[in-house]
């Protein structure tokens, strides 16, 4: 079984990701910060993270460093983690500063996500990572 | 395995539901671009709030300052699903959407029983007719500040949402003030979506552009001229669907006062409850009622709210309508009087006409007038100001009676 690690800073998208994906066949755990995630990936091994990559700084201020910061640390360590990013309808400026870091190609979601499709992409990751 | 309370299972399902919503509302959205005309637009928001959440309720915001200036949203039909947790412009815009900041007082939510949630939010996504930005259609949130957290009571607490329609601009509503068939418009909409679909207001796409391009500082900033700009749009909201199909008045023959009476009464289950008093005699009946004119808008709607624009700048209004029956004349005469607004001397002779409007921000609708005599009219009556003193405002409305024998 498949293990997820869901990073939002919104207790509700969490918990519902995670209720989704367990619906679905997953095991799914949580983190609620970049710093949160990071600490997780140290302790457990994932097969897929999903990353909210504008959440709220040490100020509560909206922007892209944290998601960033976690991109970076998961190609440094764990480069081989697939990894599915959130983003803002139309957040060009988002993708391309993740795309600068890791190749996220078609995984991103944008909200409010599509669970089908959510689903769907999050296998298909799951299933080139197995076949490389 | 995770195990999960019942509260985050049902906040998960709602949450879900909240996201297909919303996603319905982008795919509507670009779907609806395809439309010519604003009746085109309307039957298809009928059409898609009833397929998408079955039903909703009709709402009408004067967005100067907030006011519900009409609602027939019917309280079991609310749309119970979650919000945003927390309600920050930032997350809202996370979801794609725009988000108008607004507040309702407690002593107006109270008047439709929405309790002490307080309405803070609403999203909209724009629609377009043609190439025209045409309006926006709108999540409305009564949110009492974090819908979502790890409070158990909080989830309890819920946010009421309903669909709402705003028009674009002061422009675009005269236009379609001067051209559209209201009546018949309104009609058809009411029959769509029987009763309830809520309405509010607009919001405009390209400012949606601006902020797809913004940061979300740039953003904020934006988001505090909004108020400014909604202004512009008080005769839109005051446009968007003025009147409903009341049975009474869709009758063409003349009415009997026990058939008015009957009619009223049963269009006034809110005012029975509160201060009624009916009074008969041989040859007169006299209503008296005093509540609050936004439970009358519920109810008396085209004829009888005709002065309700003018009686609105307090809190508790008082009106009196006094029907009699004049055996020889055969006539009803119902007299109204609405305590509020001043009209100026030189514009009395113009208050019935269709593109009469008073610079105020008080809500209502200031077409009534116009189509209440229109309506008498059809009735072989007819509705003449009868007399004014400060701020009281007098019509005498007469209808032929039909005799029953």
């Amino acid at each position: 079984m498949a293990r997820i690690l869901i990073v939002d800073d919104e207790y509700s998208t969490r918990t519902a990701l995670r209720f989704l994906l367990e619906e679905a066949g997953f095991q799914a755990d949580e983190a609620s910060s970049a710093n949160a995630a990071i600490q997780k990936l140290g302790v457990d091994a994932y097969d897929l993270a999903t990353i909210d990559l504008r959440m709220p700084d040490t100020n509560g201020v909206m922007d892209l460093d944290s998601g960033i910061k976690l991109c970076k640390h998961i190609k440094e360590n764990y480069p081989k983690l697939p990894v599915i990013v959130f983003t803002v309808r139309a957040d060009e400026e988002a993708i391309q500063a993740c795309n600068n870091i890791i190749n996220v190609g078609d995984n991103y979601i944008t909200k409010p996500p599509n669970i089908k499709e959510f689903i769907n992409k999050i296998n298909n990751a799951l299933k080139v990572e197995m076949e490389g | 395995m995770s195990v999960f309370t019942e509260k985050e299972k049902e906040l998960s399902r709602q949450l879900t539901k909240y996201w297909d919503l919303l996603n319905s509302l982008f795919k509507f959205s670009e779907s609806i671009g395809k439309a010519t005309s604003s009746e085109e637009i309307w039957q298809k928001v009928g059409t898609f709030c009833l397929d998408t959440i079955g039903a909703a309720g009709v709402m009408i915001i004067q967005a100067s300052n907030h006011k519900i200036i009409y609602n027939r949203s019917v309280a079991d039909e609310q749309i119970n699903i979650p919000l945003l947790e927390g309600s920050s412009v930032e997350k809202v815009l996370k979801l794609g959407g725009i988000l108008l900041r607004t507040q309702i007082n407690k002593e107006e939510l109270d008047q439709w029983g929405l309790g002490d949630i307080t309405v803070s939010a609403f999203l909209a996504v724009p629609i377009k007719a043609g190439n025209e930005i045409w309006g926006a259609i709108a999540l409305w949130h009564c949110d009492p500040g974090r819908i979502f957290t790890n409070e158990e009571n909080e989830l309890l607490q819920q946010c009421v949402s309903q669909i709402s329609i705003m028009l674009m601009s002061k422009s675009l509503a005269e236009a379609e003030r001067r051209t559209a068939d209201w009546r018949r418009i309104s009609g058809e909409i009411a029959h769509l979506v029987k009763d309830p679909i809520t309405l509010i207001a607009i919001w405009l796409e390209d400012l949606r552009k601006q902020l797809d391009q913004r940061t979300e500082k740039e953003c904020a900033k934006i988001f505090d001229n909004i108020n400014e700009k909604l202004t512009e749009m008080d005769e839109a909201i005051r446009l968007c669907f003025l009147f409903s199909v009341d049975p009474i008045y869709k009758r063409k023959e003349p009415l009997s006062i026990s058939i008015l009476l009957e009619e009223i009464l049963q269009e006034f289950p809110l005012v029975k409850q509160q201060q009624f008093e009916i009074q008969f005699d041989q040859s007169s009946v006299t209503l008296r009622v005093e509540a609050n004119p936004l439970r009358f808008r519920f109810a008396i709607r085209e004829l009888l709210t005709a002065v309700l624009p003018l009686a609105t700048s307090q809190k508790k209004a008082f009106l009196t309508f006094t029907l009699s029956e004049d055996d020889k004349n055969a006539i009803i005469c119902i007299t109204v009087y609405g305590k509020g607004l001043n009209i100026p001397e030189q514009d009395k002779k113009n208050v019935f006409n269709s593109d009469f409007f008073l610079e105020t921000n008080l809500p209502g609708f200031q077409m009534s007038l116009m189509l209440a005599k229109q309506i008498i009219e059809e009735h072989n009556g007819k509705i003449d100001e009868i007399g004014q003193k400060e701020n009281e405002l007098k019509f005498k409305i007469e209808i032929p009676v039909w005799k029953e024998t």
